[in-house]
């Protein structure tokens, strides 16, 4: 008797009871040993497209892991229309279900999977010793956009995003609604409620799971499905502070660019510290932090001078800035940017400061929110 | 060897002793007697007094870990314990009365030591409190001319929470420098 081959399979757009009695569905899959995965282990993604959100998280997964193939589960038709696109039709067998995991597998390239995550990114060798959970998050939350010239305009385009197009610019807007009507205030999407916020715009609660929600706020949203209305306390969902979740919002619209209309010279002044403790930790946010706080630096002096990718410079500046926490420096405020300096190599200071971090648990390489 | 040291202070059962703890590769030490019965009720193990704990950096140095409530007998003691000190971590209880007193008081006790080094502020006992005053905090230390202090929420327990206070109180002093 042959060994089935086994699969790792992540899913997407599934609810609570309908992702377990998709694991039972797994175990009688034709050919295949499947096993449930987290997302960045997974070889191949399924994913309920009948949803109104079905579209959304297709593009999402395409975004994030462009190399993996996705079997469409719908009754209507897949979505997609390249060869990583599988259409697996309801009500799906375990047979059928199996025939579409072949073609999905022979339709994956042999270097899919996971490591698409960092194909095409400048790789340093100190990034070499991160372990996948902080490559995953740094992909989450800076993206792999290369370093760019700023005295290029096309190259600055490419950097800039529209906050106003991602579920970012939703949820400013109904948190602005909710400030000048006093009232609590709902996000739809069609006719699904997706976010509430409260009527000082402070706490939040969301009917969506983490995943849809990052679907959400990977890409730029279709503005006519979506509405700001006067809406009640959603007494399904417990209440929570709205900043962690505007500032992922920031985060997965940015993905490593700063809002359109932005300067890119101009220094950039830390008003206060965002509250990393409990907010997603970017790379290299607590030396960005420290940099702004105590020697406003623009955002390209900043990558500079910090020896990082722009990425998760202008990451980092993209949240702050959805929080308050930055201040661009006026005209008439600037003088001449001059770098600061790094004390002299094997300075006392220096040498404490690297064993020291050395010896802390892990914070260079990001953090996902908890 | 080489020997670093870094200053945790803050009011009685705000986290000195956990945060210390969470750092040291030794158990810490008590110097001195237990609280009074008016703040054992806010943690078990609330000690006053100056707490010791040590961490072996990767070069054989040690990293030195004081707890201190900076209500040391006498002005010379305390400085003595600052001297050669990389910077003070101070835990703020936050569910106390009115935390943003105990941040003037504290911060007043070691106003010239934090001239001459870095702050970074953790705020504790989230769970207790309900919300906690981090903003007001800034814009204090801010107003008071601290410049833009690090004013995280932490759970002194968890090692992850300190050691991202310890490493922007370090980030504060040499930004450029490279981890």
């Amino acid at each position: 008797m042959s060994r089935r081959r086994e699969v790792r399979i992540c899913h997407g757009g599934m609810e609570e009871a309908e992702v377990r009695r998709f694991e039972q569905f797994l175990r009688h899959v034709t050919g295949f040993e499947c096993l449930l995965a987290e997302e960045p282990e997974a070889e191949v993604a399924v994913i309920d497209t009948d949803g109104d959100l079905g579209s959304y998280l297709v593009r999402a997964h395409r975004m994030l892991y462009p190399a993996r193939p996705i079997i469409h589960v719908s009754a209507q038709g897949s979505l997609g229309r390249d060869a990583l696109s599988v259409w697996a039709r309801k009500p799906v067998d375990p047979a059928a279900f199996g025939e579409a995991l072949a073609r999905a597998l022979a339709a994956a390239t042999p270097a899919g999977s996971s490591d698409s995550l960092v194909r095409g990114r400048q790789r340093r060798p100190s990034a070499l010793a991160r372990d996948r959970n902080a490559e995953r998050i740094a992909n989450l939350y800076v993206g792999s956009m290369t370093d760019i010239d700023v005295r290029d305009a096309a190259q600055r385009e490419r950097a800039s995003y529209h906050p106003g197009n991602y579920l970012q610019g939703f949820f400013e807007s109904a948190r602005q609604f909710a400030g000048e009507n006093g009232t609590v205030t709902a996000l739809m999407h069609r006719q699904e409620r997706i976010l509430t916020l409260s009527a000082d715009g402070l706490r939040v609660t969301t009917s969506l799971d983490r995943r849809s929600l990052r679907s959400l706020g990977l890409i730029p949203l279709a503005k006519q499905d979506f509405r700001i209305v006067s809406g009640t306390p959603d007494p399904d969902h417990v209440w929570q502070p709205a900043s962690p979740l505007l500032w992922e919002l920031a985060l997965w619209a940015s993905r490593g660019r700063i809002p359109a209309g932005v300067p890119f010279d101009v220094p950039v002044h830390l008003l206060r510290w965002p509250n990393l403790t409990r907010l997603g930790l970017t790379p290299d946010a607590i030396r960005i932090a420290a940099l702004w706080s105590g020697h406003p630096t623009s955002l390209v002096l900043s990558a500079r001078t910090l020896q990082l990718p722009q990425r998760n410079v202008f990451a980092f500046f993209s949240a702050c800035r959805a929080l308050g926490l930055v201040r661009l420096k006026a005209a008439t405020e600037q003088a001449p940017e001059v770098p600061p300096t790094a004390p002299a190599p094997g300075s006392a200071g220096r040498g404490l400061f690297n064993r020291i971090l050395a010896k802390l648990p892990g914070l260079h390489d990001g953090t996902e929110h908890r | 060897m080489s020997r670093f040291k870094i200053i945790f202070s803050g009011p009685a059962g705000a986290g000195k002793s956990a945060a210390i703890a969470a750092i040291s590769d030794v158990t810490p030490v008590n110097a001195l007697a237990d609280a009074d019965a008016a703040d054992r009720n806010r943690a078990s193990a609330t000690n006053v007094g100056m707490e010791h704990g040590t961490t072996l950096l990767s070069d054989g140095s040690t990293l030195h870990l004081y707890g201190t409530t900076g209500e040391e007998p006498l002005e010379a003691a305390r400085d003595t314990l600052m001297a050669g000190s990389t910077g003070l971590v101070l835990l703020i209880d936050g569910s106390r009365e009115d935390p943003l007193a105990d941040l003037v008081q504290f911060v007043g006790t070691f106003e010239r030591f934090i001239a001459g080094t870095g702050l970074a502020i953790g705020v504790t006992h989230a769970d207790r409190a309900g919300s906690l005053p981090l903003k007001e905090m800034a814009e204090l230390l801010q107003q008071s001319g601290f410049g833009t202090v690090p004013v995280f929420e932490v759970d002194a327990r968890d090692r992850r929470d300190v050691s991202m206070l310890i490493e922007a109180l370090l980030n504060l002093n040499d930004p450029v420098a490279q981890p």
